[in-house]
């Protein structure tokens, strides 16, 4: 009796424990984290709550360094390094950002490889087969072995990653960043290759789409002519990057236009998804001419996909050699994005196509064999093992041909056996953009730029710069195939080697601007040049607003401060609608309007086109393009994938052809002019309006609430999440804040005698949502306001708000 | 005055077991507490409610306290918990029944060995 009654406590109290330490699925609620686990006080999330932003012992023994590194954390927990070389420099960094932002750093490294299944389970299946056939670890493989081609390439990565994997190696679990907790699972060894996938990450953010596939189903439905009408390669009207006036001093290399080839008519049923509008980024440099002070100033703002934790951190690294100061994305040493001291630089990307879809001919359904050039080439096999938690591991097998990763076919989005489509890319090169950027963090002059950034191929990005000295400059570098007119814009042959690639334009061949005439460079992802340019080139996702906007302030700005800048960075004015608008307002027939549906008429009307967060009249235009886009576009909805022309080519369409056959609705038996789309899709903005109005009584639909700017939590988590945040802009505009992709990083510095720089970023530097720095810059990025720059050339010792912590070799 | 007794030395215990073990030593200690004075089951249950709860309690208060609920309150909401109390009160209960079963646990384990005796009244 005694016996079964301890028999019985203990079962149920042991039973009980293990229970609460595993993670369960609880109905209504989903799964959830192992709770005794979690909800432990000494070990649990509690201690991830975090009383004083830093809490680092203030010494600590390394035995890898080989002298005493000194790290000043500012009160914004900003570190700036200090090292007596470069082993020691990159091991303080890689510890220092894990102490931010481990968890952050190893789950973009798990996105890259298409891991995620692996935290967060068979969600994310598709999600990782999609990412694995892309080919980015593949990429990175092939990355990686050609930076191991010189020992000194991999020797800085590896610091880096001793450096992150000393401070990993210190953690117990009540230390692991909450998501370990709440996810259930524990930090792994970083390493070399990780920080090559995050380059590739970034090359499939900034490079990994195109419209190829969906190009070919637009000619096959609507005709070459239509399609070259709606999507003309360089319309009239652009702002390019490179001035037009530019002289280009060299003789091209010749591309070879095969006599005979032919565009491919058909249907795909699949495409790459599209990149979210809004994507781009801002920078430009004045001369110490138009200035004030008489120096140089850059500015830079990358627009990118909002995330909690930011995905920049910032900091100083300092050793002989190098003094920086930028931020960089956790996992990739160096700075990325900022300033040393002699140049300041800043990048945005510069989109191309360099991608290409080839349909391949397989002998059979083993796939073993496919046909080219009239014989059967062997295909390859890549084996991808995607480990689920909580279920089976699930294998995929991707083939290869000598183009790349056959990403579609029947095991994957599409039903036909004879449709197979190998992706050309150059992301998936063997390729060393870090060193780049290692380079760049020590450059001295504009003039040694030139040789150094040719390792930055994937993904291209304009790089402006300003110098101490007083130059500036815009390079656009990438790796960027050569093309015959119109090559692989659309679906190719892949049977046929006349489609091949006939190699890449070489370096020295690379668009660039020194010190021109006008005083200013800019870029703002718009189209490098005009049709001048001796190369042909394809660029799908062009802007054509925010840099005219940039260009005509620039122009017009003389006696330049820091303050005029920060103004322009800050900029809401909406080109877009002041084009469109005006076309709009006039063609709506206000005879037809019932007294009662003139409010959105009549706020329109007296617009000044700015979108700051509190007017309602940027909410009324938003909708009332999209509708109007929606009404006028929608004979491009349909089954198989298209996309729609962009929004220059449809203020073109309203201004200079209003008789044309896209004003007609597809769904009605009317033939509907322009004026029947302009007047209905008014109507449907006061109904959407009404709408909104109903769902939120609480709120006007001012801008801010009304666009809802939000930076999501990496898993989407929303109580890590903000929303909500009172901030104007959009896509197309100087200030790019849309719902979900705007400014990511603020950058502003006056290359004078003594530096002068401001930044802000939508974030905070610890990657904690339990510490006060998880979203301390927030509120001021999102007003528009900057913290100021310290650079410092020697160990600030003595100042009350710095903290100093030192990572000694071991004492013998 | 053994149930103080008891109820101290888990207290102590699990304070002392969780800087060096993982959570799931709360019932070790309780365990052990529940098994080293002889009193009732009802009384080493208690103790073992009260000396896990409280010392988990206090903590819990403190670091919500002190981080100003920075943490609790999220947790709170991802818990689908409307108010951060329901999540420290929850957490708390969560350390009690480990400690009130595993204190029982402790006292069945006594018992084995015990002869039949029957105690004083207020032991």
């Amino acid at each position: 009796m005694k016996f079964l009654r301890f028999l019985l406590s203990f079962i149920i109290s042991a039973g009980l424990i293990l229970f609460l330490n595993q993670p369960a699925y609880l109905p209504g609620i989903g799964d959830i984290p192992p709770t005794g686990k979690v909800l432990d006080p000494f070990h649990g999330f509690w201690q991830n709550a975090e009383k004083d932003p830093l809490d680092l012992e203030i010494t600590l023994n390394h035995p890898e360094l080989s002298e005493e590194v000194q790290i000043l954390y500012e009160k914004n927990l900003i570190p700036h390094i200090f090292a007596n070389n470069d082993y020691d420099l990159y091991f303080a960094q890689g510890y220092a950002t894990a102490y931010h932002r481990l968890w952050q750093m190893e789950f973009l490294s798990y996105v890259a490889a298409g891991r995620i299944s692996e935290i967060l389970g068979e969600v994310a299946l598709n999600f990782d087969r999609r990412q694995r056939r892309k080919g980015l670890a593949y990429g990175a493989e092939n990355s990686l072995k050609k930076l191991e081609e010189d020992e000194i390439n991999i020797r800085f990565l590896e610091a880096y990653a001793d450096g992150v994997n000393a401070y990993v190696s210190r953690l117990k679990y009540k230390d692991y960043p909450v998501e370990y907790k709440l996810l259930n699972y524990r930090p792994e060894k970083w390493t070399p290759f990780k920080t090559i996938l995050l380059l590739k990450y970034m090359a499939d953010d900034l490079s990994g789409s195109d419209y190829d596939l969906q190009n070919t189903n637009m000619v096959t439905l609507f005709g070459k002519e239509r399609f070259d009408f709606l999507f003309p390669d360089i319309p009239e009207g652009i702002d390019p990057i490179i001035p037009s006036d530019t002289k280009w001093n060299f003789d091209p290399v010749e591309v070879k236009t095969p006599q005979k080839f032919s565009i491919r008519t058909k249907f795909s049923p699949v495409a790459p998804e599209s990149p979210e509008e809004g994507m781009g980024s801002n920078n430009w440099a004045v001369s110490p001419g138009k200035t004030r002070n008489g120096y140089a100033i850059l500015c830079n703002d990358p627009h990118l996909r909002f995330a909690m934790p930011s995905i920049w951190y910032a900091q100083q690294l300092k050793a002989p050699g190098i003094n920086t100061y930028g931020v960089t994305i956790p996992g990739l040493p160096g700075v990325l994005l900022g300033f040393n001291d002699s140049i300041a630089w800043g990048l945005t990307n510069a989109p191309r196509d360099l991608r290409d879809w080839y349909q391949i001919t397989f002998k059979s359904g083993e796939k073993e064999e496919y046909l080219y050039d009239g014989k059967w080439l062997k295909t390859q096999k890549r084996v991808e093992d995607i480990k689920i938690k909580g279920n089976n591991t699930y294998t995929d097998t991707v083939i290869y041909t000598h183009y790349g990763p056959v990403m579609y076919d029947d095991t994957y989005a599409i039903d036909s056996s004879r449709m197979n489509f190998s992706l050309r890319w150059t992301a998936h090169n063997g390729s060393r953009e870090i060193l780049m950027i290692y380079h760049l963090n020590r450059v001295n002059n504009i003039f040694e730029i030139g040789d150094m950034i040719n390792d930055f191929e994937c993904p291209p990005q304009n790089i402006a710069v300003a110098t101490r000295q007083g130059d500036i400059g815009m390079f656009i570098e990438g790796k960027f195939p050569l093309r015959w007119k119109e090559q692989g814009k659309f679906l190719m042959d892949g049977s046929d080697p006349i489609y091949e690639w006939q190699g890449y334009i070489p370096d020295a061949h690379d668009a660039k601007v020194i010190n021109p005439s006008r005083g200013f460079v800019s870029s703002a992802n718009q189209h490098p040049f005009t049709e001048d340019y001796p190369y042909y080139y394809y660029n799908n996702t062009a802007e054509y607003f925010r840099n005219r906007r940039i260009n005509e302030k620039l122009s017009t700005l003389t006696d330049i401060t820091i303050e005029e800048m920060m103004l322009l960075q800050n900029d809401t004015y909406h080109l877009l609608a002041s084009e469109a608008l005006p076309l709009i307002l006039d063609g709506l027939d206000t005879t037809l309007l019932q007294p009662d549906q003139f409010e959105i008429y009549d706020n329109l009307r007296n617009w000044n086109y700015l979108t700051e967060p509190n007017q309602v009249s940027p909410s009324y235009f938003e909708v009332w393009w999209n509708k109007l886009y929606e009404f006028l576009w929608d004979e491009f909805d349909r089954e198989i994938p298209l996309v729609k022309p962009n929004d220059f080519i449809t203020i073109k369409i309203l201004r200079d052809h209003p008789q044309d056959s896209a004003f007609d609705r597809v769904d009605t038996p009317e033939k509907e002019n322009i004026a029947d789309v302009l007047f209905g899709s008014y109507l449907a903005t006061i109904d959407s309006i009404q709408n909104w109005r109903d769902k939120h009584p609480e709120t006007e639909p001012v801008w801010y609430q009304f666009k809802n700017t939000r930076l999501m939590h990496l898993t989407n988590l929303s109580p890590f999440s903000l929303t909500r945040i009172q901030t104007g802009g959009n896509k197309h505009i100087v200030n790019a804040n849309g719902p979900t992709w705007g400014t990511s990083w603020r950058l502003i510095v006056e290359m004078g005698d003594r530096i002068r720089a401001f930044g802000i970023y939508p974030g905070g530097q610890s990657g904690n949502p339990g510490n006060p720095a998880y979203d301390s810059f927030v509120d001021d990025w999102a007003s528009g306001r900057y913290f100021k720059i310290n650079f410092w050339y020697e160990p600030v010792l003595d100042q009350d708000d710095v903290i100093t912590f030192r990572l000694s070799p071991l004492n013998e | 005055m053994k149930f103080l007794l008891k109820f101290i030395v888990i207290g102590i215990l699990t304070y002392l077991f969780e800087q060096f073990f993982p959570w799931w030593s709360i019932a070790i200690a309780a365990f052990l507490g529940g098994m080293i004075f002889k009193t009732r089951g009802l009384n080493s249950f208690l103790a073992g409610a009260l000396g896990v709860g409280l010392v988990w309690l206090w903590f819990v208060w403190r670091i919500d306290y002190e981080t100003d609920s920075i943490l609790t309150a999220k947790i709170a909401m991802l818990f689908q918990l409307e108010n951060k109390n329901f999540l420290i009160a929850f957490t708390v209960l969560l350390g009690s029944l480990i400690g009130a079963l595993s204190a029982w646990s402790g006292y069945n384990f006594r018992s084995l060995f015990e002869k039949k005796k029957r105690g004083g009244y207020y032991s």
